[in-house]
């Protein structure tokens, strides 16, 4: 299960010449930090971590916040066509991103967008994969939560930031963290969008120590990628904290 | 009248053009290229340097594009579909006539009167490689040759002299048998990756045309290439000398020493020298096909103009000028291990000589240079997919389930039918 | 206003910005592209011509498509077994251990979806390597001789599918355990004192209080079958050899981005499109009549 991290780690460490050895090593028998040296002058790795951590962040919280409002809607109100909206959303799962990325790219070109910040952002800011998971989430709360907030005269949107979010954080932190990871290791959309050196982020970045025409550059290249899963992994270490503690509380409450 | 109202939408977006640039400032133009950090990557920034010292009126923009050539054409084809292409980019030779018949660019033979001391001292077999039906769509750049690298220590353990590897296909096919069967290991690996350099070079070196000369049939099912490709097929299911694998696992493999020749780009010689575990890594150019001369697929790529603004082109011609001029070339050569276009600066001292002095793999591509043939690239709308074909046909031959020719046959059938669309 | 219509409207107001933005950012393009789908062109030549029906009926007579369609139908196959089924079980699993080792079990399981995918697939093209890779090592050692991976007709889909399956069993296992948490754990304990087993425990508290995240789970892996089997496709296979590991994932792209056809490849997305349209609304109306919601 671990063993290719292990291999990513083992290669960064490693000089050239050992990369290929015949007979693998785990540990390198010259272990050197030259190809972090060399991934972070040959590539301005903060800068591209800095423009991955930014877009990741605002893309999570807007797909968290957009997703909460339509299946919020979905799950707790009746109104006709609910189930049209419902499947309107679940179905952009199902649109292959090619069908999208160009169009999108010519609307983002259109719109002097290209090599920005919400070029980048903007056309993911809704997720159906979210808007599906956060109904189900929110549909099987128990009825009495809402008809509570009802009761004491709370508006809808007193009743979704203050009962039902919280009622169900556990499942909005488990959802968060794959957003985040999702647009942290994101290559296709920040490829098109960006080519100004310093707005790509990083899994563009670190294309260019690949190279099929000159050979690929795996030193630097597993270095990159060993700095690379840093943030994500904190993400998922984080949201487990919070997880587990909310388990603990639920636990004792009642 | 929806369908109507829909593609004007879609042709709005895509003719957003860009906004029109101030007569008196510097003309800043975009430059596409393939030159990551280790494969010309500080060489490009060099040039760019050099360059804008010489011309304080234009400044270079250069851009990497991952994914070498094709995933720059991917790149390239989407900016310009929203009016927003570089002003000059490097496309590869077997996307050049895809790029020269489908995509809007400047053709280049108004140059050969304006600027005719530029074209001299560009060998005609190179200049060949930008001239397509119809003229001259881009400028060679990038020269590369196949050549054969080897690892000596193998050669050594089988009991073979490593300084006489073979020199034809039938000296290999021994020389090969021995190392299977003294040291147990593959004695040869062809790159295949996702294209038919290595296929053309052998019909090539054969004695074949991959197109014929009117481009109206492929040559895939001449008697030359079909000798050729069973011949490969033997290696790798009758003989099992040469190994069946991805380009990435067996370069791979052929660095860690398990495979003890290898036929794949010049470009590579300095990854292949510094990766090498445990050897030096030696190269000659690719085994003859008994008594018919050498002749290899060039690898590389033209540059082509896509700028619309006449003062970007203009810009943009400068720009090339200078890459191909004996101090751009020189920069150009050492950064990459691309050869030369100009071909005397490989023996002249005060260009290339010490680095090719310095760089003994550099020799083999250096007595390939003569012998370079096109890589022919496939006209009409339908090129890349032709190329597909024969690519997948090669895969199928080495796979082994049935013989070359009637592979060979259907696929060279299929691909006719799209070269006349 | 009556009470019905307030709740109507406000309903959309929520919903407003979701449905907007959705539909300038993914339908409007779906529907320029099934437009296009009736066109020759590769959005950039001064030329294009209207085709009708033709890129439908080619697609249709092209063995890569039918290749693509029963790949991605194994696929469909191997992930539901393996990233829905098995998630599950090692969420239940994970749970019942003690806190300290919970906690390095759940990064073990999860350190996978982390790296990026196109990182992933560099990694396991060294571990399928024939010749001294670590598969084909341990398979050397139980005797077996092991194909080689990528360069196999029949098995290149296969190492596809294993890179995906061990990328993507980490976000089902994430959702399993949020949706485990979130019983609450009175009412195991009132089952307990009731005298039930654990198997009984499983089967009827459990499984049905679980149910709208599998069914979440179980939906989506089918949903993204195509889009996560892309990236390894693109990096070890190019769908080869001779087509053998294409998918429907992989399929629209070669067709539009390897043979610059974008008609075509709009035509193959549309219809993948329709098919797990009506494929996925088969699925949910079947399974969301079964299960029971909180509310």
């Amino acid at each position: 299960m671990v063993s290719p991290m292990l291999w990513m780690f083992s290669t960064a460490l490693k000089p050239p010449g050992e990369i290929f050895a015949g007979t693998f090593r785990l540990w390198p028998e010259h272990p050197t930090a030259q190809n972090f040296v060399v991934a972070m002058t040959q590539v301005p790795m903060l800068r591209l971590f800095w423009n991955s951590l930014l877009v990741a962040l605002v893309v999570t919280l807007a797909q968290a916040f957009t997703s909460a409002l339509a299946a919020y809607a979905c799950a707790i109100f009746r109104f006709p066509g609910r189930s049209l909206c419902f499947g309107f959303f679940v179905a952009t799962m199902m649109v292959p991103f090619q069908v999208t990325m160009i169009p999108n790219y010519l609307l983002i070109a259109r719109l002097d967008m290209l090599n920005t910040y919400a070029g980048l952002i903007v056309p993911q800011v809704v997720t159906g994969y979210g808007v599906f998971m956060l109904r189900q989430t929110f549909k099987n709360l128990p009825g009495s939560l809402v008809e509570a907030g009802i009761l004491d005269g709370a508006t809808s949107w007193q009743i979704l930031w203050r009962i039902v979010v919280p009622a169900t954080r556990t499942a909005l932190a488990a959802l968060c963290v794959l957003f985040f990871i999702n647009t942290w290791n994101q290559y296709l959309w920040p490829l098109l969008v960006t080519t100004d050196k310093m707005m790509k982020t990083l899994p563009v970045g670190m294309q260019e120590f690949v190279s099929l025409e000159g050979g690929t550059n795996w030193g630097p290249l597993m270095a990159a990628a060993s700095m690379a899963i840093v943030p994500a992994l904190i993400a998922y270490v984080i949201a487990q904290r919070y997880v587990l503690e909310s388990f603990v509380t639920a636990g004792l409450k009642e | 009248m929806t369908i109507r109202l829909l593609l004007l939408a879609l042709f709005i977006a895509v003719s957003a053009a860009p906004p029109a640039a101030d007569a008196a400032d510097p003309v800043t133009i975009e430059y596409w290229h393939i030159n990551s950090p280790t494969f010309g990557g500080p060489a490009v920034k060099e040039l760019v340097q050099a360059f804008e010292a010489k011309h304080p009126g234009i400044k270079i923009a250069e851009k990497f594009q991952p994914g070498v050539y094709t995933g720059l054409m991917q790149q390239l084809q989407v900016s310009l579909a929203a009016k927003r292409p570089p002003a000059v980019a490097q496309i590869g030779y077997n996307l050049t006539a895809y790029a020269a018949g489908q995509f809007p660019h400047v053709l280049l033979d108004k140059y050969r009167q304006s600027d005719p001391a530029f074209f001299k001292g560009i060998p005609d077999n190179i200049m060949a490689l930008g001239n397509l039906s119809g003229g001259l769509h881009g400028i060679p750049f990038g020269v590369s040759t196949p050549v054969m690298y080897y690892n000596p220590d193998l050669f050594q353990a089988a009991g073979l002299n490593p300084d006489q590897p073979p020199q034809t296909w039938a000296e290999l096919l021994k020389v090969g048998q021995t190392i299977k069967d003294k040291t147990g290991k593959f004695a040869v690996y062809l790159q295949q990756p996702n294209d038919e350099w290595i296929d053309q070079t052998l019909i090539w070196g054969n004695g074949g045309r991959p197109l014929s000369e009117d481009g109206k049939r492929v040559g895939w099912d001449s008697p030359q290439a079909i000798e050729a490709m069973q011949m490969w097929q033997d290696m790798v299911t009758k003989t099992k000398i040469a190994a069946n694998l991805t380009w990435e696992e067996g370069l791979q493999a052929f660095l860690s020493g398990h495979i003890a020749m290898c036929l794949t780009t010049i470009g590579r010689q300095d990854h292949m020298r510094k990766n090498a575990s445990g050897f030096q890594v030696r190269a000659v150019p690719v085994p003859r096909f008994g008594g018919k001369p050498l002749a290899t697929a060039t690898g590389g790529n033209v540059l082509m103009i896509f700028a619309t603004d006449p003062a970007q082109e203009k810009a943009a011609w400068e720009w090339i000028k200078f890459l191909l001029s004996p101090e751009g070339a020189t920069i150009w050569t050492k950064g990459t291990g691309y050869l030369p276009p100009r071909a005397e600066l490989a023996t002249d001292p005060k260009y290339l000589k010490p680095f090719f002095d310095e760089a003994p793999m550099m020799k083999a591509a250096l007595q390939t240079f003569p012998y370079a043939k096109p890589w022919v690239s496939f006209p009409g709308s339908r090129g890349l997919e032709i190329t597909k074909i024969l690519i997948k046909a090669r895969e199928e031959v080495l796979e082994g389930k049935r013989p070359a020719e009637p592979i060979l046959k259907e696929a060279s059938q299929q691909a006719n039918a799209l070269l006349s669309r | 206003m009556t009470r019905r219509r307030r709740e109507y409207l406000t309903a959309y107001l929520y919903l407003a910005p979701g449905l907007a933005l959705t539909a300038v950012f993914v339908y409007w393009p779906l529907v320029a592209s099934t437009t296009l789908s009736f066109y020759d062109w590769n959005l950039v030549s001064p030329t294009w011509s209207a085709v009708g029906w033709q890129n439908y009926r080619e697609l249709v007579g092209n063995r890569a498509f039918w290749l693509a369609l029963v790949n991605t139908g194994k696929a469909a196959v191997a992930f539901t077994v393996l990233t829905v089924v098995v998630p599950l079980l090692l969420a239940v699993a994970v749970l019942r251990v003690s806190d300290r080792w919970r906690d390095i079990y759940r990064v073990l399981l999860f350190s996978p979806t982390v790296i990026s995918m196109a990182i992933a697939c560099a990694v396991w093209l060294w571990m399928f390597h024939p010749l001294y890779g670590v598969i084909n090592s341990l398979l050397r050692l139980v005797g077996i001789h092991g194909p080689a991976w990528l360069s196999s007709g029949d098995w290149a889909i296969w190492a596809i599918i294993i890179v995906t399956v061990w990328k993507t069993f980490g976000f089902n296992f994430v959702l399993y355990v949020a949706g485990l948490l979130a019983i609450p754990a009175e009412m195991y304990e009132a089952a307990r004192v009731d005298g039930a087993s654990e198997r009984q425990l499983f089967r009827h508290i459990t499984i049905p209080l679980l149910a709208p995240t599998t069914l979440f789970v179980l939906l989506t892996t089918f949903i993204l079958s195509p889009q996560n089997l892309f990236v390894p496709t693109q990096i070890l296979t190019q769908g080869g050899p001779n087509e053998a590991s294409n998918n429907l994932g992989y399929l629209v792209y070669q067709l539009g981005f390897e043979y610059f056809r974008v008609g075509y490849a709009s035509a193959a997305a549309t219809l993948i499109f329709l098919l797990f349209l009506g494929l996925t609304a088969l699925q949910f109306y079947f399974a969301e009549s079964r299960i029971h919601y909180g509310r």
